[in-house]
């Protein structure tokens, strides 16, 4: 079997921290923490770096390992199947949707850690360069006073925020395999500078109170790209940098697992979602 | 067993589901909403989809927007699509009504745009006609009105209404569509007061609001003796510092259509300068007593300065001219004696 380079798995370590920020992510650190946002990040980046060394020794828990990789199966699948399903596919039955991402999970688990990861380097160049194309184009519509503070300090809301920042930029970690040999801080600092940096891109675009009234303002400020008015609408586009770290994610977290029991947590999901989607839907959003 | 499996996917799960074609949907370039008798009235500027230049209207009324909408495309045969929506005008009668609705329509649904400006048009169908008669799409002439920098337009996009709308300590402002011999004009905006029209601003009362907001738009001053000062750009700063807010523009242009002034007399134009300072000084102090008076604060005064009402705020003018000589001539041609 190929070995795992080094760069393959820094791109995965830098992909990883983000997929837990689609929709309910983003929308709980800017409710929480409003133009401080800033603040809980960078408060975040230090909590999760301490995280980081706990998930170290955590990773190597076999039963810890398995148990985070069926939680983040489960709420990645439900995260990008709403996601899909609310900007894409709006008219396409949810349940089609998450049968096609199942089938994707199916024939990743197929192959070996090796192809993830190697796919994962190809999809970290992809989301580098939409990357920058945003910034680029978002970066002259930052209004300066939207970061001004509207929302009063609340140290206790601010703590929240970056602990849910630590988390969800951490927790993906735990499905990696040889976690505790081949991690790297700076990877995981660079991972959340980007994710600062994009942050940053929605309150200065949209300000506070626009940003946390969107499921997903990651996708709105996409809207606002406009390069003389020929390259309008590439919103879709663009938003596929989040779809292909959940891939990763994906990817990553079904190949821990069993291909017994992954197919019958699969199977599982897809009966629970069928039965009860409106009731989760209710529930969730 | 794989090649059977493989053979499915191809068939079954390949392209979109529900696909449509691009000439099965209609975009939509501009949208009226009008209330009236307790029912939405809305006319949608449909653009032709093989010609450029060619547009037509539909309209349709309803208890709703939506059921206006569904009115308004019963006998159409295609799927309206918001995508590419430049303008929406808002009548003053559902702007004070159900502002709220229609900015919750407009948000919720990922087929609108979200880089469509929005005005308040009482004639709406007027307006899209005069346009559409010049085999012009309205929705396209009004977006490039907007960014035309030699008229002081308001130019408010869905995201800045929704944030000033979201936010408390803002209150809305909307530009106004008059029609004046068949021409659109946007000379007025209109303030708001608890989500209500209160008060209308002229163009002059424009052109400070941009100048305040650091909208870079063309702003002139006519002093008595018919000495013209035009700006090529200003900076605004507002700070609130010992319970007063400082107002403090910089404005940065060049004399021009004078006829008896010399450039090279510097006393003359130092004196100049301080008129055109007076002169805006007391046009500023004007405007900002207005808004201070209707207690709407479209500018976000109270941001500033955390107080809640407006007529409790305490103010100071501080305006720097600065001149700079972009034009292409040393000497006045007019009457140098």
């Amino acid at each position: 079997m190929k070995r795992i380079t080094k760069h393959e798995y820094n791109s995965v370590i830098f992909l990883l921290p983000r997929p837990l920020f689609l929709g309910l992510g983003i929308y709980r650190i800017i409710h929480l923490s409003g133009s401080y946002f800033w603040l809980s990040i960078i408060l975040g980046i230090l909590f999760g770096l301490f995280l980081n060394i706990i998930f170290k020794k955590l990773a190597d828990i076999k039963l810890i390992k398995k148990s985070i990789s069926i939680i983040l199966l489960i709420y990645c699948l439900y995260t990008l199947t709403s996601a899909v399903s609310t900007l894409y596919l709006n008219i396409t039955p949810k349940i089609i949707i998450l049968i096609t991402l199942l089938l994707m999970i199916i024939y990743s688990r197929m192959k070996s850690k090796t192809t993830i990861f190697k796919v994962a380097n190809i999809l970290f160049i992809i989301s580098i360069g939409l990357f920058i194309f945003t910034l680029l184009t978002l970066f002259p519509l930052i209004d300066i006073t939207n970061f001004t503070s509207e929302n009063s300090f609340i140290l206790k809301n601010i703590l929240i925020a970056s602990l849910y920042f630590a988390f969800l930029s951490t927790l993906p970690y735990i499905t990696l395999p040889d976690f505790k040999e081949k991690y790297n801080h700076k990877i995981y600092l660079l991972s959340c500078i980007y994710t600062l940096l994009l942050f940053t891109l929605i309150i200065g675009i949209l300000g506070v109170p626009v940003a946390s009234i969107y499921k997903y303002p990651e996708y709105i400020i996409y809207k606002k790209i406009s390069i003389l008015n020929i390259i309008e609408n590439v919103q879709n586009i663009l938003f596929m940098s989040w779809i292909f770290e959940s891939f990763t994610i994906l990817g990553i977290a079904s190949n821990n697992l069993n291909k017994k029991i992954l197919l019958f947590i699969l199977i599982a999901i897809l009966i629970i979602y069928s039965l009860l989607i409106t009731r989760i839907n209710n529930i969730i959003f | 067993m794989k090649k059977i499996i493989l053979v499915f996917i191809i068939f079954l799960l390949s392209g979109c589901f529900n696909y449509k074609e691009v000439s099965d949907l209609a975009f939509i370039s501009g949208f009226g909403i009008d209330y009236l008798n307790d029912n939405f009235h809305i006319i949608l500027e449909v653009q032709e989809n093989d010609e450029e230049t060619s547009s037509y209207l539909l309209e349709g009324s309803g208890r709703t927007i939506e059921s206006a909408i569904q009115n308004a495309s019963l006998s159409f045969n295609k799927n309206l699509y918001f995508i590419n929506l430049d303008i929406l005008l808002i009548s003053s009668e559902a702007a004070n009504k159900k502002l709220p609705n229609i900015l919750d329509y407009v948000t919720r649904d990922n087929n609108f745009s979200f880089n469509f400006n929005i005005a308040i048009c009482d004639n709406q169908k007027h307006a899209m006609e005069n346009i559409l008669n010049k085999k012009e799409i309205f929705g396209r002439y009004i977006n490039s009105l907007f960014k035309n920098t030699d008229t002081n337009v308001i130019n408010i996009k869905l995201d800045k209404l929704l944030n000033h709308y979201l936010n408390d300590k803002y209150d809305i402002i909307l530009p106004v569509f008059n029609i004046i011999e068949d021409n659109i004009i946007i000379n007025e905006a209109v303030i708001f007061k608890n989500k209500q029209i209160i008060d209308t601003l002229n163009e002059r009362e424009m052109a400070l609001y941009n100048i305040l907001n650091n909208n870079q738009k063309d702003y002139y001053l006519t002093l008595e003796n018919n000495i013209v000062f035009r700006t090529s750009h200003y900076y605004t700063t507002i700070i609130f510092k010992k319970n007063t807010l400082y107002i403090m523009p910089t404005l940065t242009g060049t004399f021009m259509e004078f006829e008896s002034l010399e450039l090279n007399n510097e006393s003359k134009i130092k004196e100049i300068t301080n008129k055109v300072n007076e002169e805006f000084n007391s046009e500023l102090d004007t405007f900002i007593k207005k808004i201070i008076q209707n207690n709407s604060d479209p500018l976000g005064f109270k941001r500033l300065t955390k107080i809640k009402d407006l007529p409790n705020i305490k103010y100071h003018i501080n305006t720097k001219i600065m001149l700079e000589n972009k034009s292409l001539i040393f000497k006045s041609v007019g009457d140098n004696s």
